[in-house]
C-alpha cells in the first residue's frame, strides 16, 4: 500500500490513441472550470457571479434585439472559424484571419464605391472581390511557407497589423466621407447592401451557414481533404500520392485567406456598411478560437460560434454593472487557455511501476 | 532644428525602452524554445498593477516591482502550460493576451485616466550627461532606463554567450534532446527563462505607465507587445541587437508625435506600419534569396514542445 504513495512508482504515459468522446469531456471540463475560476473572480470583486450569469443570458437570449445582436455577432465568427479550420485541417497556422478579413472589406469597399448597377449582381461581384482581397493577403505567407519553410505563424500576424493600419489610413486618408454622416472616421456608405430578414439581422447568416455546409461536405466526402489531411500530417507523403505539398500549401492558404475575405465581405455589406477603424471587432481572433475548440468538426465550429458570439454578447451585460466590455476578454482567454491544456492532458495517463522494476533498478546500481 | 532633434531622440529611447525590456523577455523565451505570443497582454498587466501600486502606496520602486512580481506569476502560469503541460504555445500566448488585456481592462477601470503623480528621480550620469547633445539624450534618465539599455542586455549577453550556464540554455533552444543527453534538464531551464521572461515583460508594462506615458488607460499598450515580438525576429533573438532593434522602432514612435506635432506631410500610419513592415521584410528575404544566413541565428526548437520519450 505504502508503494502506491511512493512518487517513484508512478510515471507518466502518453496515450496514442484518445477517443473523441473522451475529448469532448475533457473540453467541457475546461470551459466549466474556465467559468468556475472567473465566477472566483466576479466574486472576490463583490458581485454575485450566479445572477451576473443569469442576466447575461437572459439579456440575449429573451429579447428580440439580444438575439438579433446574437446573430449579427455570430455570422462573421462562424465564416472565419471555417477559415481558420481549413487551414488548421493542413496544419498551417494562418493568424491572419484577421488581417485577411480586413483586405476583404477594403477590396469590397474599393469596388463597391465605384460601381454601379442592380443590387443583386454588384452583391455578388462584391462577394467575389472580398474573396480575391483575402486571398491575395495570404499569399505572401503562403508563398514563403511554401518554397522557403518560413512559419506563416509570424509573417500573417505581421500583416494582420499592417491590414488593420491600411484600413485605419483610408478611412481617415483617401476614401474618407466628408459629409460626416458616420458617428467614426469612415468612409462613405456602400450602397449595395445585404438584405435584411430578422430584424437587423442579414441573410449573411445563410451564407454562414452554407459556407460552413460546403466545408462539412468537402471535410467529409472529399478526396481532395483527405489527401491535404495527409500531406498536412507529413509532407513527405505528398509524392508518393502524387500531390506537389507546397502547390496545397500555398492552395489550402489562399481558400483559407478567400473564406476570411468573404467574412470582412460579409460584414462589411450585411452589418457595418462604412470601411471604418476596428471593422472587425477581433472576429479573425475569435474564429481562430472557435476553430481550436471544435478541433476542425463541423458541428462543433456551430455549438463554438454560438458560445463565443454568447460570450461577446455577455459584454454589454457586463458594462451595466460598471465592467469594462474588454473584461469579457478575461473569460475567453480562460477557456481557451483550459481547453487548450485539457487536449494535451487527456493523452497523459499515470501508470504504476510494479516493484519488480524498482528491483532492477536498485541492481543496476549496486 | 537641434532642439528638434534632441526632443525627438530624447523621445526615442525613452518609448524605445518599453520594447527594449518586452522583447529581452521574449529573448529569453525564444532561446530556450518557447514562442510567447502573451506579451501584450502581460505588458498590459504590468501597467496596471504599477499603476494602481503607485495610488495606494505612492512609492515608485515598489510599484515597479509589484507589476513584476504578477508578471513572474503569469509567466509562471505560461512557463507551466507550455513548458509541464506541453500545451500548445501559440494559443497559450494568445490566451494569455486575452486574459491581461481583459483583466486589466477590469481592474482598472476605476483608476482609467488619473494620472500617476509618482515618478523616478532622474540620475544624470556624472561627466557623461554634460556631453553636447548625446549627454541629454543618453545620460540624463532614470534608473529604469539606464536598466533597460545598458544593465540588463549586457547581463543576458554576457550570460548566454560567455558562460558555460549559456551554453546549456542555447542548446535547450536549438536541440533539447541532445541537450538532455549531456544532462541538463530542459523543463528546468525551459520553467526558470519563461517565467523571467514574463517578469521583464511585466516590467515593460510598469516602465510604460510610469516613465513613458503616467496614466493608466485601456489600450494603452497600443500593440507595443507585438511591435516586441517582432523586434525580436528583427534582432534574431540577439540581446544587443534587440537593443538596437527597440532604438529603430522607438524612433518610428517619436517620429509619428512629432509628425503630428509640427504637420509633416508623412502619414502617421505609414510610420506605425513601419516596424512591423521591417520584420516582414527581414523574415521573408530567404524566400527571394537562396542564402539562409539570417535564419540562422534563431532557435531551431522553438514552438516545439519537448517529450523525452520521442526522438526526432
Amino acid at each position: 500500500m505504502l508503494d502506491k504513495l511512493n512518487k517513484d512508482n508512478w510515471k507518466v504515459q502518453t496515450k496514442l490513441v484518445v477517443s473523441k468522446k473522451t475529448i469532448f469531456f475533457a473540453q467541457l471540463l475546461a470551459i466549466l472550470f474556465a467559468l468556475f475560476v472567473s465566477s472566483i473572480v466576479i466574486k472576490l470583486s463583490g458581485l454575485n457571479p450566479l445572477l451576473l450569469g443569469a442576466k447575461a443570458l437572459n439579456s440575449t437570449l429573451g429579447s428580440f434585439f439580444g438575439l438579433e445582436q446574437l446573430g449579427i455577432l455570430l455570422t462573421p465568427i462562424l465564416i472565419t472559424a471555417v477559415a481558420a479550420a481549413t487551414a488548421f485541417r493542413m496544419g498551417l497556422w494562418n493568424i491572419g484571419i484577421e488581417g485577411q478579413f480586413y483586405l476583404g472589406t477594403i477590396a469590397v469597399t474599393l469596388v463597391g464605391l465605384n460601381i454601379e448597377g442592380p443590387n443583386f449582381l454588384i452583391l455578388i461581384i462584391l462577394v467575389i472581390v472580398g474573396i480575391i482581397g483575402g486571398a491575395l493577403w495570404a499569399l505572401l505567407p503562403a508563398l514563403a511557407k511554401a518554397y522557403a519553410n518560413i512559419s506563416e505563424i509570424i509573417s500573417t500576424l505581421m500583416l494582420n497589423f499592417i491590414a488593420i493600419l491600411l484600413v485605419n489610413y483610408l478611412a481617415i486618408g483617401p476614401l474618407r466621407d466628408k459629409t460626416g454622416a458616420g458617428v467614426m472616421a469612415s468612409s462613405a456608405r456602400i450602397s449595395y447592401s445585404l438584405p435584411e430578414w430578422f430584424g437587423a439581422l442579414h441573410i449573411g447568416f445563410f451564407f454562414a451557414l452554407i459556407i460552413l455546409g460546403i466545408y462539412a461536405i468537402v471535410s467529409f466526402y472529399t478526396q481532395f481533404s483527405y489527401e491535404t489531411e495527409m500531406i498536412g500530417a507529413n509532407s513527405k507523403v505528398g509524392p508518393y500520392i502524387g500531390v506537389s505539398a507546397s502547390k496545397r500549401i500555398i492552395l489550402i492558404m489562399l481558400i483559407s485567406g478567400g473564406i476570411a475575405g468573404l467574412a470582412g465581405m460579409v460584414e462589411i455589406t450585411g452589418n457595418i456598411h462604412r470601411l471604418q477603424d476596428g471593422i472587425s471587432n477581433q472576429f479573425g481572433i475569435f474564429g481562430i478560437i472557435v476553430a481550436v475548440l471544435s478541433r476542425g468538426s463541423p458541428l462543433g465550429i456551430l455549438i463554438g460560434s454560438v458560445f463565443i458570439a454568447l460570450v461577446l454578447n455577455s459584454g454589454i451585460v457586463l458594462q451595466s454593472v460598471g465592467l469594462s466590455v474588454n473584461s469579457v476578454l478575461f473569460l475567453t482567454g480562460l477557456i481557451l487557455l483550459a481547453v487548450t491544456c485539457s487536449e494535451v492532458l487527456v493523452r497523459y495517463k499515470l501508470v504504476y511501476v510494479s516493484q519488480n522494476i524498482n528491483l532492477i533498478k536498485e541492481k543496476n546500481n549496486d | 532644428m537641434t532642439d528638434i532633434l534632441i526632443s525627438i531622440l530624447t523621445t526615442t529611447i525613452i518609448a524605445g525602452g518599453v520594447l527594449v525590456l518586452a522583447a529581452l523577455g521574449e529573448t529569453l523565451s525564444e532561446r530556450v524554445g518557447v514562442m510567447n505570443l502573451g506579451l501584450e497582454g502581460l505588458i498590459s498587466m504590468g501597467a496596471v498593477i504599477a499603476v494602481l501600486t503607485s495610488f495606494a502606496t505612492d512609492n515608485v520602486w515598489l510599484s515597479f516591482m509589484a507589476a513584476g512580481l504578477v508578471g513572474l506569476a503569469l509567466g509562471i502560469l505560461f512557463a507551466f502550460t507550455t513548458v509541464v503541460i506541453r500545451a500548445n504555445q501559440i494559443l497559450c500566448g494568445l490566451s494569455l493576451t486575452f486574459i491581461g488585456l481583459g483583466f486589466s481592462a477590469s481592474i482598472g477601470n476605476s483608476v482609467a485616466g488619473r494620472p500617476v503623480t509618482a515618478e523616478f528621480e532622474l540620475i544624470p550620469i556624472p561627466y557623461l550627461s554634460e556631453i553636447p547633445v548625446l549627454g541629454s539624450i543618453l545620460f540624463s534618465h532614470s534608473l529604469p532606463v539606464y536598466l533597460a539599455y545598458f544593465f540588463l542586455p549586457l547581463v543576458i549577453y554576457f550570460l548566454f554567450f560567455h558562460t558555460r550556464h549559456g551554453l546549456n540554455i542555447r542548446s535547450v533552444g536549438e536541440n533539447p534532446a541532445s541537450a538532455e543527453s549531456a544532462g541538463v534538464s530542459v523543463m528546468t531551464i525551459r520553467m526558470i527563462y519563461v517565467s523571467l521572461g514574463g517578469l521583464l515583460t511585466a516590467l515593460a508594462g510598469a516602465y510604460l505607465t510610469l516613465i513613458f506615458i503616467p496614466t493608466w488607460s485601456e489600450g494603452i499598450t497600443g500593440g507595443r507587445g507585438w511591435i516586441a515580438i517582432a523586434v525580436v525576429i528583427f534582432a534574431r533573438c540577439n540581446p544587443v541587437k534587440v537593443v538596437f532593434g527597440s532604438i529603430l522602432f522607438g524612433l518610428v514612435t517619436a517620429l509619428g508625435f512629432a509628425a503630428q506635432a509640427m504637420n509633416w506631410p508623412i502619414s502617421p500610419t505609414f510610420l506605425s506600419s513601419l516596424p512591423y513592415l521591417l520584420t516582414l521584410l527581414v523574415l521573408l528575404t530567404p524566400t527571394f534569396n537562396a542564402n539562409e544566413k539570417f535564419l540562422k541565428n534563431m532557435p531551431a526548437a522553438i514552438g516545439r514542445p519537448y517529450y523525452r520519450e520521442e526522438r526526432n
